[in-house]
């Protein structure tokens, strides 16, 4: 052993170099894409579904007589919204899906309930919503 | 030779060891990372030196080692950077253009002003996927994300007042879809006072099945109902 080229030295030196001083980057959930995907659609759907109740509280709007006239009321949501996911490092929600939107309050008025139904509402509060998903077994929960 | 490779083995073993210890700083790793490679190179080197010159390899090596690993260690520590913990990415993706809102009339503006009689609420935080087993209102494992991201928003705000609320679909007697949706209100707000929000902030109300946003007939329209909503208000 004496006698062998002590080269192999500076060959496990430099292999033990590389080793040791390799990058350290924490790595990125390989199912983000994925999942990141997935929350797109998912929220598309859930936009569609708040932009149907938001439809539905318009034709449904519950009409009140006041003073000398009537009044109502009802709340849209949307259609701008913003998403994002994150990463959680648990082993049963690796994610979880942010969905930002705004919920819209608007007022009607008018003379007698045919005129309130058909008048245009008006803005009266915006609300800013923020809705938090998890993503378990490999779907969106809500 | 054979107390080189020993020694070598070793020093492999603790590098290993050592560079796997999640809880060491930024700094002592570099230390250790650069004591290994300075000893491992001029260990290496000075052996094949010492060999060269038909002295004593070994000794050259383990002295090579010693000197270069402690001053790589030092070098190692002072180039060290702090820990860089990469955040994930948050994934922002504008969706379709915004509708803008209808031009106002300038008469029924006037009469708006008069209705808005409910205090403002800035911002509202609905929790989704918080699904209490029957009965329950325990918080499982994998609720944890989705509170857990809720505190990191409520701290966002930490002079405001913030109202939970428990909201359940039409499914059972009104009383005890009352009754569930206290409890689970108070489940979440205990949670939250565990995560370091004041008690004195957090207000529980629960709403049953009185306040839905969907159509009670459709089980779409339930899951949509069964909620739990942090109204903030500033």
């Amino acid at each position: 052993m004496k006698n062998r080229h002590p080269l192999y030295l500076i060959l496990l030196s430099v292999v033990l170099a590389l080793t040791v001083s390799g990058p350290s980057i924490a790595v990125a959930d390989p199912r983000k894409p994925a999942a990141r995907k997935s929350f797109e659609q998912f929220v598309n759907v859930w936009m569609s579904k708040l932009d149907r109740i938001g439809k539905m509280n318009i034709l449904g709007i519950d009409i009140m007589p006041r003073d000398q006239g009537f009044v109502g009321r009802y709340v849209c949501y949307g259609p701008e919204c913003k998403f994002s996911i994150k990463e959680t490092g648990s082993a049963k929600t690796p994610f979880v899906g942010l969905l930002h939107y705004s919920e819209k309050h608007f007022f009607k008025k008018g003379e007698t309930r045919q005129k309130t139904f058909q008048s245009p509402g008006k803005l009266t509060k915006t609300i800013r919503v923020t809705e938090i998903f998890r993503f378990t077994h490999g779907k969106w929960v809500y | 030779m054979v107390k080189l490779l020993r020694i070598g083995l070793i020093l492999l073993c603790v590098v290993s060891l050592v560079s796997g210890c999640a809880s060491m700083t930024a700094r002592q790793k570099g230390f250790v990372k650069g004591a290994a490679i300075g000893a491992a190179i001029c260990g290496g080197t000075a052996a094949y030196v010492g060999h060269q010159n038909d002295s004593n390899p070994d000794k050259a090596a383990l002295t090579g080692a010693l000197a270069c690993g402690l001053v790589g260690g030092t070098i190692g520590a002072i180039l060290a950077k702090e820990d860089v913990v990469v955040p994930p990415e948050p994934v922002v993706e504008p969706m379709p253009e915004p509708v803008p809102e209808p031009e106002p009339e300038p008469a029924v503006v006037e009469e708006v002003k008069e209705e808005v009689v409910v205090p403002e609420v800035p911002e509202k935080i609905v929790l989704r996927g918080i699904n209490f087993d029957f009965d329950k209102s325990d918080i499982k494992p994998e609720f944890v994300p989705v509170l857990d991201e809720a505190v990191g928003i409520l701290k966002k705000h930490p002079d405001t007042k913030v109202i939970i609320e428990g909201h359940t679909d039409w499914t059972g007697t009104e009383k005890y879809n009352m009754g569930l949706s206290e409890r689970r209100a108070t489940s979440v707000c205990n949670y939250l006072v565990e995560k370091g929000i004041s008690q004195n902030s957090l207000e529980t109300v629960g709403y049953g099945e009185a306040d839905p946003i969907a159509d009670n007939h459709t089980q779409e329209g339930q899951s949509m109902n069964r909620r739990v909503v942090f109204k903030i208000l500033d």
